[in-house]
């Protein structure tokens, strides 16, 4: 059978023996390279590489013992096979031979045939030898590569989930170092209109699979938070995402939370997570926010339930969300710590600070040496009874390319109105005048106000009455959707102008927002100036009509306010100094 | 005894006729010089009593001698070389000039082999 030629050296000292095996290697079809001592033989390895060596042990100069112990010594990573060419006998040498790096032995006189099958026999383990340290080169390399990538990944993973308000001190939360790359993530940002909203996920699957939805989650989550969308729509983009770009059988579980301390409630999806709880300082008891739909990722946009559930919020009350690594953390024996366990310590710490902790340290212990199931994430929200505020509204201002003077006009036909909100668009128009924007949350609410009379009571004619009730409220926007649905006439119109100035003090502006509506109005005769600041007369029980809770903050934020006859046309005038932020 | 000790393996020196072919003149001739070469030395160390030397020359010849099918004399070259290693010096000198009287007529023999 034909193999590759191999190089064979040869080193022996008596020229008789040389010769004898210079022919059985030529014979056997590889190349012999012969030497006659130690010294020859480590200068002829280090010029010819050979792949198997002859080493005789008893040589003048260098003795074949040195001679092996220096090759194995200095080349440590190749296996060239050594065979002792001897005619020792005794043990003893026999064994230093293998000591000192020989692989084989073979006795004198040479038999020819034992010789050729040596060589073959070790050149096949050479070649395995070969092909493992290639392959261990290549896991080698491979894992470097992984652990590179994975580092870089945690970067630009933490980039991303770390760029809102998740350390800015409104929330605890903790989740481990493994995590991340189990499909953990949270999210936390403000909106516009002064709400914290929180998104704990955790994706099915480990490692690299899981890990990739956060991106997108985490990225869209941002996006449309700081514009000013509400839950539902963030859900319904997430999942839209998440199902486009999973495969079958990878979705996300997650719960979404707004916290608005305005109109003092939390509004919560829940989509395949344990139930989190919401702790009710007044009653000292939990509300459940348990999953009532489908994680994010599983259905189409069109079965999609973006529905959010609603609960009021007191001072006192708190948020408690967790991944269901809370309670399937095993310890070394593999027992899970179990959702018994931590309901027994949900109770015991009712309403303390000391819950959070006492959580954690209880499933570390519970693991303890054992790593390889660190997968928690656990968040407490306290209720704040102020707004939040984003305190990385600074990070985007340095940009130069800022709206100065514009005005703009948006009209919203009934087609429009029944299916699109128009307050993030907005407010992201109104985000890229550098002076508006430390009073985006107010703005917001302004202009949320305005709209929200203009649709509800100018188009669709819903009476503010029912509003006094809880289960007016309940009523109120039962009405609001069906009347929404069925819209197929009317439409609003927004009407921006900014004029920017300067004085001795630096930059200034005023913003001018006009929303009019196609609607009857309620009876206003003539146009008046219903509120000013240099007006200080009480304000008469009609003007409440219309406003409704909204005014005294419009009274206390804007310049003017103006309505026109009959009713159907506001205009605020919301003046601004970068000195006054 | 030396006729016992000279006895050479035939049939190993005609496997080794069939595998070196041409180059079967210069075995024979590279082993006399060789063996020859280490005689003088073995004798110069049986002189000044260099065990290490005689050990080392004898292995030399035992080794040699085997792949040649020379037995009678690798068997008394392995007892010098034990005798060196054991530091037993008794009848020594007389061993190797058996030694050299076995080789004398074994390369009588392997010289009828050349043409």
């Amino acid at each position: 059978m034909d193999e590759t030629p191999l190089n064979v050296l040869i080193a022996e000292d008596s020229a008789a023996d040389r010769l004898i095996l210079e022919t059985i290697v030529a014979h056997g079809g590889h190349k012999p390279i012969t030497v006659a001592d130690g010294n020859e033989a480590l200068q002829a390895f280090s010029e010819h590489r050979p792949d198997i060596i002859l080493l005789d042990v008893i040589m003048p100069n260098m003795s074949g013992l040195e001679a092996a112990q220096r090759i194995r010594a200095d080349y440590k990573d190749d296996l060239v096979p050594i065979i002792f060419l001897t005619s020792l006998t005794d043990t003893v040498s026999l064994v230093s031979c293998i000591e000192s790096g020989g692989n084989d032995f073979i006795p004198k006189p040479y038999n020819s045939v034992v010789l050729q099958s040596k060589i073959k026999s070790f050149a096949r383990i050479r070649e395995m030898h070969q092909t493992l340290a290639e392959q261990k080169r290549q896991i080698e390399l491979h894992n470097q590569h992984l652990i590179q990538e994975q580092t870089v990944a945690k970067q630009v993973f933490d980039q991303v989930a770390h760029s809102g308000c998740l350390d800015d001190g409104y929330l605890r939360y903790y989740m481990s170092p493994l995590a991340v790359f189990n499909g953990d993530v949270i999210v936390a940002d403000i909106s516009p209109s002064g709400s914290l909203f929180v998104l704990l996920g955790d994706f099915t699957g480990h490692g690299l699979p899981a890990a990739i939805g956060s991106m997108p989650l985490a990225t869209t989550f941002y996006g449309m938070v700081r514009k000013g969308f509400s839950v539902s729509d963030i859900v319904r983009e997430i999942n839209q995402k998440l199902h486009d770009i999973l495969p079958i059988g990878f979705f996300c579980c997650a719960t979404c939370v707004d916290i608005n301390p305005q109109q003092r409630r939390v509004r919560y999806w829940n989509g395949g997570l344990p139930a989190s709880l919401l702790y009710k300082a007044e009653k000292n008891e939990y509300e459940v926010l348990a999953s009532k739909n489908l994680p994010l990722g599983v259905l189409s946009s069109k079965d999609f339930n973006a529905e959010t559930e609603r609960v009021a919020l007191d001072i006192g009350d708190k948020i408690l969300m967790w991944s269901d690594g809370v309670f399937e953390a095993r310890n070394a024996a593999g027992d899970m710590y179990g959702e018994s366990k931590l309901h027994a310590l949900i109770e015991r710490y009712k309403g303390s600070d000391e819950l959070f902790p006492a959580i954690l340290s209880a499933v570390q212990a519970h693991i303890g040496d054992s790593e390889k199931d660190d997968d928690i994430s656990l968040v407490e929200i306290p209720y704040q009874e102020n707004d939040y505020e984003s305190k990385h509204n600074e990070v985007n201002q340095d940009s130069n390319q800022k709206l100065v003077d514009w005005s703009m006009s948006l009209d919203l036909p009934a087609n429009t109105l029944s299916q699109f909100d128009p307050l993030p668009t907005v407010t992201s128009i109104l985000n890229e005048v550098t002076g508006l924007r430390p009073h985006r949350t107010v703005l917001y609410t302004v202009i949320a106000e305005l709209y929200s009379n203009a649709l509800e009571h100018g188009i669709l004619g819903l009476s503010s009455e029912l509003k006094k009730t809880p289960q007016g409220f309940v009523t109120y926007y039962e009405e609001r959707r069906v009347a929404l649905e069925a819209l197929n006439s009317g439409h609003i119109r927004f009407i921006f102008d900014h004029v920017q100035g300067e004085d001795e003090r630096g930059v200034n502006g005023r913003l001018s927002i006009r929303v009019v509506d196609s609607g009857d109005g309620f009876g206003v005769k003539q146009d008046s100036i219903v509120y000013s600041v240099n007006d200080d007369e009480d304000l008469s029980s009609a003007k409440h009509r219309y406003f409704g809770r909204g005014l005294n903050l419009m009274g206390a934020v804007c310049e003017s306010i103006h309505l026109r006859a009959p009713g159907n046309d506001v205009e605020v005038v919301f003046k601004w100094h970068e000195q006054d932020q | 005894m030396s006729d016992d000790f000279s006895k050479l393996d035939l049939e190993m020196l005609n496997g080794l006729q069939d595998l070196l072919g041409d180059k079967f003149l210069l075995l024979i001739t590279t082993f006399i010089s060789d063996c020859e070469a280490r005689l003088g030395r073995l004798s110069a160390a049986a002189a000044s009593m260099n065990l290490e030397i005689i050990k080392n020359e004898a292995h030399g010849i035992k080794g040699s001698s085997r792949n040649i099918g020379a037995n009678g004399l690798a068997a008394l070259c392995e007892e010098i070389e034990r005798q060196a290693r054991d530091g037993d010096l008794d009848d020594i000198e007389k061993k190797i000039s058996s030694v050299q009287q076995v080789f004398a007529a074994i390369k009588q023999e392997l010289t009828s082999y050349l043409p």
